[in-house]
Protein backbone atom coordinates (compact mmCIF):
# COMPACT_ATOMS: atom_id res chain seq x y z
CA UNK A 1 0.00 0.00 0.00
CA UNK A 2 1.53 3.30 -0.68
CA UNK A 3 0.50 6.79 0.48
CA UNK A 4 -0.63 8.30 -2.80
CA UNK A 5 -3.91 6.81 -2.77
CA UNK A 6 -6.65 9.23 -4.32
CA UNK A 7 -8.63 10.72 -0.71
CA UNK A 8 -11.39 7.61 -0.10
CA UNK A 9 -14.59 8.99 -1.68
CA UNK A 10 -13.11 10.86 -4.47
CA UNK A 11 -16.25 11.96 -6.99
CA UNK A 12 -15.01 11.36 -10.73
CA UNK A 13 -16.66 13.11 -13.24
CA UNK A 14 -19.64 11.15 -13.98
CA UNK A 15 -20.32 10.07 -17.71
CA UNK A 16 -23.97 10.60 -18.75
CA UNK A 17 -24.89 7.22 -17.63
CA UNK A 18 -22.66 6.66 -14.91
CA UNK A 19 -20.86 7.78 -11.76
CA UNK A 20 -17.27 6.77 -10.45
CA UNK A 21 -16.22 6.61 -6.66
CA UNK A 22 -13.03 5.69 -5.66
CA UNK A 23 -13.07 4.39 -2.16
CA UNK A 24 -10.29 2.29 -0.66
CA UNK A 25 -12.42 -0.67 0.27
CA UNK A 26 -9.39 -2.15 2.77
CA UNK A 27 -10.61 0.82 4.99
CA UNK A 28 -13.24 -1.06 6.80
CA UNK A 29 -15.30 2.98 7.45
CA UNK A 30 -14.71 3.91 3.73
CA UNK A 31 -16.21 0.67 2.77
CA UNK A 32 -19.11 0.99 5.23
CA UNK A 33 -19.75 4.38 4.01
CA UNK A 34 -19.34 3.71 0.22
CA UNK A 35 -23.24 2.55 -0.60
CA UNK A 36 -24.41 5.36 1.36
CA UNK A 37 -22.33 8.08 -1.02
CA UNK A 38 -23.29 6.30 -4.46
CA UNK A 39 -26.77 5.57 -3.81
CA UNK A 40 -26.46 9.76 -3.37
CA UNK A 41 -25.46 9.52 -7.09
CA UNK A 42 -28.04 7.45 -8.88
CA UNK A 43 -31.36 8.47 -10.32
CA UNK A 44 -33.90 8.41 -7.67
CA UNK A 45 -31.82 6.87 -5.24
CA UNK A 46 -32.59 3.35 -5.95
CA UNK A 47 -29.96 1.02 -5.81
CA UNK A 48 -31.23 -2.48 -7.51
CA UNK A 49 -27.88 -4.22 -8.04
CA UNK A 50 -24.97 -4.64 -5.97
CA UNK A 51 -21.57 -6.25 -7.74
CA UNK A 52 -18.85 -7.12 -5.49
CA UNK A 53 -16.12 -7.05 -7.57
CA UNK A 54 -13.08 -5.71 -6.16
CA UNK A 55 -10.58 -8.01 -5.27
CA UNK A 56 -7.13 -9.42 -5.42
CA UNK A 57 -4.76 -12.01 -3.88
CA UNK A 58 -1.09 -11.68 -2.74
CA UNK A 59 1.43 -14.75 -4.23
CA UNK A 60 4.42 -15.97 -2.26
CA UNK A 61 2.53 -16.51 0.58
CA UNK A 62 3.57 -20.25 1.06
CA UNK A 63 3.36 -21.96 4.86
CA UNK A 64 6.80 -22.09 6.43
CA UNK A 65 8.70 -20.08 4.53
CA UNK A 66 10.84 -17.04 5.94
CA UNK A 67 9.51 -13.83 6.53
CA UNK A 68 10.71 -10.47 3.90
CA UNK A 69 10.01 -8.21 7.00
CA UNK A 70 8.53 -8.43 10.38
CA UNK A 71 4.87 -8.56 10.07
CA UNK A 72 4.92 -9.36 6.57
CA UNK A 73 2.89 -12.36 6.80
CA UNK A 74 0.42 -10.87 9.13
CA UNK A 75 0.23 -7.70 6.76
CA UNK A 76 -0.36 -10.01 4.07
CA UNK A 77 -2.39 -11.58 5.62
CA UNK A 78 -4.77 -7.85 6.52
CA UNK A 79 -4.45 -6.64 3.22
CA UNK A 80 -6.22 -9.80 1.20
CA UNK A 81 -9.03 -10.33 4.05
CA UNK A 82 -9.69 -6.89 4.12
CA UNK A 83 -10.55 -6.33 0.50
CA UNK A 84 -11.84 -9.68 -0.15
CA UNK A 85 -14.29 -10.57 2.67
CA UNK A 86 -14.32 -7.34 4.95
CA UNK A 87 -15.30 -5.51 2.25
CA UNK A 88 -17.76 -7.78 1.40
CA UNK A 89 -19.65 -8.21 4.59
CA UNK A 90 -19.87 -4.14 5.66
CA UNK A 91 -20.73 -3.31 2.00
CA UNK A 92 -23.82 -6.24 2.29
CA UNK A 93 -24.80 -4.77 5.24
CA UNK A 94 -25.26 -1.39 4.24
CA UNK A 95 -26.67 -2.38 1.09
CA UNK A 96 -30.03 -4.17 2.43
CA UNK A 97 -32.05 -1.32 3.77
CA UNK A 98 -31.42 0.28 -0.37
CA UNK A 99 -32.20 -3.48 -1.70
CA UNK A 100 -34.98 -4.42 0.49
CA UNK A 101 -37.49 -1.78 -1.34
CA UNK A 102 -36.60 -2.67 -4.98
CA UNK A 103 -36.01 -6.05 -3.92
CA UNK A 104 -32.82 -6.15 -5.38
CA UNK A 105 -29.76 -8.44 -5.68
CA UNK A 106 -26.08 -9.24 -5.09
CA UNK A 107 -23.58 -10.53 -6.81
CA UNK A 108 -20.12 -11.34 -5.13
CA UNK A 109 -17.03 -12.11 -7.20
CA UNK A 110 -15.54 -14.88 -5.92
CA UNK A 111 -13.39 -17.62 -7.81
CA UNK A 112 -12.72 -21.64 -7.81
CA UNK A 113 -9.81 -20.81 -5.81
CA UNK A 114 -12.46 -21.06 -2.82
CA UNK A 115 -13.00 -24.37 -3.91
CA UNK A 116 -9.60 -25.80 -4.54
CA UNK A 117 -6.24 -25.03 -2.60
CA UNK A 118 -3.41 -23.41 -4.83
CA UNK A 119 0.29 -23.00 -3.32
CA UNK A 120 1.21 -20.08 -2.01
CA UNK A 121 -2.30 -18.09 -1.74
CA UNK A 122 -3.18 -19.51 1.25
CA UNK A 123 -4.99 -15.98 2.16
CA UNK A 124 -6.43 -15.59 -1.36
CA UNK A 125 -7.97 -19.16 -1.65
CA UNK A 126 -9.44 -18.61 2.39
CA UNK A 127 -10.87 -15.22 1.43
CA UNK A 128 -12.72 -16.92 -1.52
CA UNK A 129 -13.83 -19.74 0.55
CA UNK A 130 -15.32 -16.71 3.48
CA UNK A 131 -16.86 -14.95 -0.03
CA UNK A 132 -18.99 -18.17 -0.72
CA UNK A 133 -20.08 -18.60 2.93
CA UNK A 134 -20.80 -14.77 3.37
CA UNK A 135 -22.93 -15.48 -0.16
CA UNK A 136 -24.61 -17.95 1.24
CA UNK A 137 -25.37 -16.94 4.74
CA UNK A 138 -26.79 -13.58 3.28
CA UNK A 139 -28.73 -15.49 0.79
CA UNK A 140 -30.19 -17.04 3.46
CA UNK A 141 -30.55 -13.95 5.98
CA UNK A 142 -32.10 -11.69 2.98
CA UNK A 143 -34.19 -14.12 1.19
CA UNK A 144 -37.47 -12.88 3.03
CA UNK A 145 -36.61 -9.50 2.09
CA UNK A 146 -36.97 -10.68 -1.85
CA UNK A 147 -33.24 -9.83 -2.19
CA UNK A 148 -31.39 -12.64 -4.07
CA UNK A 149 -27.51 -13.10 -2.89
CA UNK A 150 -25.20 -15.04 -5.83
CA UNK A 151 -21.74 -15.25 -6.52
CA UNK A 152 -19.49 -16.01 -9.88
CA UNK A 153 -16.55 -18.39 -9.11
CA UNK A 154 -14.26 -17.59 -12.66
CA UNK A 155 -11.04 -19.80 -13.17
CA UNK A 156 -8.25 -17.38 -14.89
CA UNK A 157 -9.71 -14.58 -16.98
CA UNK A 158 -7.61 -11.88 -18.92
CA UNK A 159 -7.98 -9.01 -16.90
CA UNK A 160 -5.04 -6.90 -15.09
CA UNK A 161 -5.88 -9.24 -11.79
CA UNK A 162 -2.72 -10.92 -13.01
CA UNK A 163 -0.43 -7.63 -13.54
CA UNK A 164 -1.39 -6.49 -10.54
CA UNK A 165 -1.64 -9.89 -8.05
CA UNK A 166 1.93 -9.04 -6.29
CA UNK A 167 1.08 -5.69 -4.95
CA UNK A 168 -2.18 -4.94 -3.48
CA UNK A 169 -4.48 -3.42 -3.86
CA UNK A 170 -5.68 -3.80 -6.99
CA UNK A 171 -8.89 -3.93 -8.97
CA UNK A 172 -10.93 -6.72 -10.61
CA UNK A 173 -12.75 -4.13 -12.42
CA UNK A 174 -12.56 -5.28 -16.50
CA UNK A 175 -16.09 -7.17 -15.84
CA UNK A 176 -17.64 -4.40 -14.57
CA UNK A 177 -16.48 -2.52 -17.51
CA UNK A 178 -17.67 -5.38 -19.95
CA UNK A 179 -21.09 -5.26 -17.72
CA UNK A 180 -21.74 -1.80 -18.63
CA UNK A 181 -19.49 -1.06 -22.33
CA UNK A 182 -22.29 -0.58 -24.63
CA UNK A 183 -22.53 2.53 -22.95
CA UNK A 184 -19.22 3.47 -21.31
CA UNK A 185 -16.09 3.31 -22.65
CA UNK A 186 -13.49 2.10 -20.42
CA UNK A 187 -12.95 5.25 -17.49
CA UNK A 188 -9.50 6.75 -17.54
CA UNK A 189 -9.63 7.16 -14.15
CA UNK A 190 -10.13 3.23 -13.42
CA UNK A 191 -7.60 2.07 -15.38
CA UNK A 192 -5.57 -0.46 -13.56
CA UNK A 193 -6.50 1.16 -10.25
CA UNK A 194 -3.02 1.73 -7.97
CA UNK A 195 -5.47 3.82 -5.68
CA UNK B 1 3.49 -9.98 -11.79
CA UNK B 2 4.67 -8.06 -14.29
CA UNK B 3 3.05 -7.93 -17.74
CA UNK B 4 4.81 -9.75 -18.96
CA UNK B 5 4.45 -13.13 -16.34
CA UNK B 6 0.78 -12.31 -16.69
CA UNK B 7 0.93 -13.36 -20.15
CA UNK B 8 3.19 -16.16 -19.97
CA UNK B 9 0.73 -17.67 -17.16
CA UNK B 10 -2.06 -16.77 -19.59
CA UNK B 11 -0.42 -19.02 -22.22
CA UNK B 12 0.06 -21.82 -19.85
CA UNK B 13 -3.33 -21.80 -18.13
CA UNK B 14 -4.26 -23.12 -21.44
CA UNK B 15 -3.73 -26.05 -20.82
CA UNK B 16 -5.24 -26.29 -17.91
CA UNK B 17 -8.59 -25.38 -19.10
CA UNK B 18 -10.09 -27.99 -20.76
CA UNK B 19 -11.98 -25.65 -23.06
CA UNK B 20 -8.29 -24.30 -24.17
CA UNK B 21 -8.22 -20.88 -23.48
CA UNK B 22 -8.35 -18.40 -20.33
CA UNK B 23 -11.61 -16.67 -19.74
CA UNK B 24 -12.67 -13.28 -21.10
CA UNK B 25 -14.41 -10.64 -19.01
CA UNK B 26 -17.35 -11.17 -21.51
CA UNK B 27 -17.84 -14.91 -19.76
CA UNK B 28 -17.85 -13.48 -16.69
CA UNK B 29 -20.23 -10.11 -16.96
CA UNK B 30 -22.65 -12.15 -18.91
CA UNK B 31 -23.35 -14.10 -15.93
CA UNK B 32 -23.70 -10.76 -13.96
CA UNK B 33 -26.22 -9.44 -16.36
CA UNK B 34 -27.96 -12.78 -15.81
CA UNK B 35 -27.94 -12.91 -12.29
CA UNK B 36 -29.10 -9.32 -12.70
CA UNK B 37 -32.62 -10.11 -13.94
CA UNK B 38 -35.70 -8.52 -11.82
CA UNK B 39 -37.16 -10.59 -9.30
CA UNK B 40 -40.20 -9.36 -9.45
CA UNK B 41 -41.37 -10.12 -13.00
CA UNK B 42 -39.35 -13.55 -13.14
CA UNK B 43 -38.74 -11.71 -16.92
CA UNK B 44 -35.50 -9.89 -17.55
CA UNK B 45 -38.50 -7.70 -19.15
CA UNK B 46 -39.86 -6.81 -15.41
CA UNK B 47 -35.91 -4.52 -15.09
CA UNK B 48 -36.70 -1.22 -14.31
CA UNK B 49 -35.86 1.51 -17.12
CA UNK B 50 -32.00 2.30 -16.38
CA UNK B 51 -31.67 -0.91 -15.07
CA UNK B 52 -29.00 -3.55 -16.40
CA UNK B 53 -31.22 -3.44 -19.36
CA UNK B 54 -29.88 -0.49 -20.90
CA UNK B 55 -26.20 -1.75 -21.49
CA UNK B 56 -27.39 -4.41 -23.63
CA UNK B 57 -27.88 -3.52 -27.38
CA UNK B 58 -31.52 -3.66 -28.39
CA UNK B 59 -31.78 -6.41 -29.87
CA UNK B 60 -30.57 -8.59 -27.82
CA UNK B 61 -32.72 -6.39 -25.04
CA UNK B 62 -35.78 -7.31 -26.70
CA UNK B 63 -35.23 -11.08 -26.95
CA UNK B 64 -34.35 -11.35 -23.45
CA UNK B 65 -37.60 -9.35 -22.72
CA UNK B 66 -39.05 -12.46 -23.33
CA UNK B 67 -37.06 -14.83 -21.44
CA UNK B 68 -37.20 -16.84 -18.26
CA UNK B 69 -34.63 -15.16 -15.61
CA UNK B 70 -32.74 -15.99 -12.66
CA UNK B 71 -35.45 -14.86 -10.39
CA UNK B 72 -35.22 -17.76 -8.23
CA UNK B 73 -31.61 -18.43 -8.22
CA UNK B 74 -30.04 -17.09 -4.41
CA UNK B 75 -27.30 -18.41 -2.42
CA UNK B 76 -25.24 -20.14 -5.26
CA UNK B 77 -22.45 -20.22 -6.37
CA UNK B 78 -21.47 -19.95 -10.04
CA UNK B 79 -18.38 -21.84 -11.44
CA UNK B 80 -17.51 -19.91 -15.23
CA UNK B 81 -14.20 -21.96 -15.72
CA UNK B 82 -13.70 -23.24 -18.93
CA UNK B 83 -13.75 -26.68 -16.79
CA UNK B 84 -10.65 -25.28 -15.04
CA UNK B 85 -12.01 -27.36 -11.53
CA UNK B 86 -12.33 -30.62 -13.77
CA UNK B 87 -8.60 -30.67 -13.79
CA UNK B 88 -7.83 -28.92 -10.75
CA UNK B 89 -4.62 -30.55 -8.80
CA UNK B 90 -2.65 -29.48 -6.32
CA UNK B 91 0.21 -31.21 -7.66
CA UNK B 92 3.51 -29.09 -7.02
CA UNK B 93 4.28 -28.42 -10.53
CA UNK B 94 0.42 -26.45 -10.22
CA UNK B 95 1.39 -24.93 -7.13
CA UNK B 96 4.70 -23.16 -9.02
CA UNK B 97 3.58 -19.76 -10.45
CA UNK B 98 2.08 -18.80 -7.09
CA UNK B 99 4.80 -20.29 -4.86
CA UNK B 100 7.76 -18.17 -6.04
CA UNK B 101 8.60 -15.59 -3.03
CA UNK B 102 7.63 -12.17 -3.95
CA UNK B 103 9.12 -8.74 -2.03
CA UNK B 104 6.42 -8.65 0.73
CA UNK B 105 3.53 -5.59 0.89
CA UNK B 106 4.78 -2.64 2.76
CA UNK B 107 2.91 -2.78 6.25
CA UNK B 108 -0.62 -1.69 6.26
Amino acid sequence: MNDERPHPLTVHPPTPNHSFLAVDLTDGAAAAGLVDRAVELLPGGRLDVVVNNAGGGLIGQQFGAAESAPGAKAAAYDAVFNLDVKAVFLITDAAVRHLTPTRGIIINLSSVAGQRPMGGLAPYCAAKAAVDMLTKTAALELAGRGIRVNAIAPATVETDFHRAAGSLPCSTGAVAYHVSHHRCTRHPTLQPLQA
Amino acid sequence: MTEAFAKAYYAASCATHPIGRVGRPHDISAMALFLADESKSGTWGGLPRGGALQFLPPHFARRLAHTRCAGFMTGSIVVIDGGRLLTASTAPQLAAPFAAPTPAPAAT
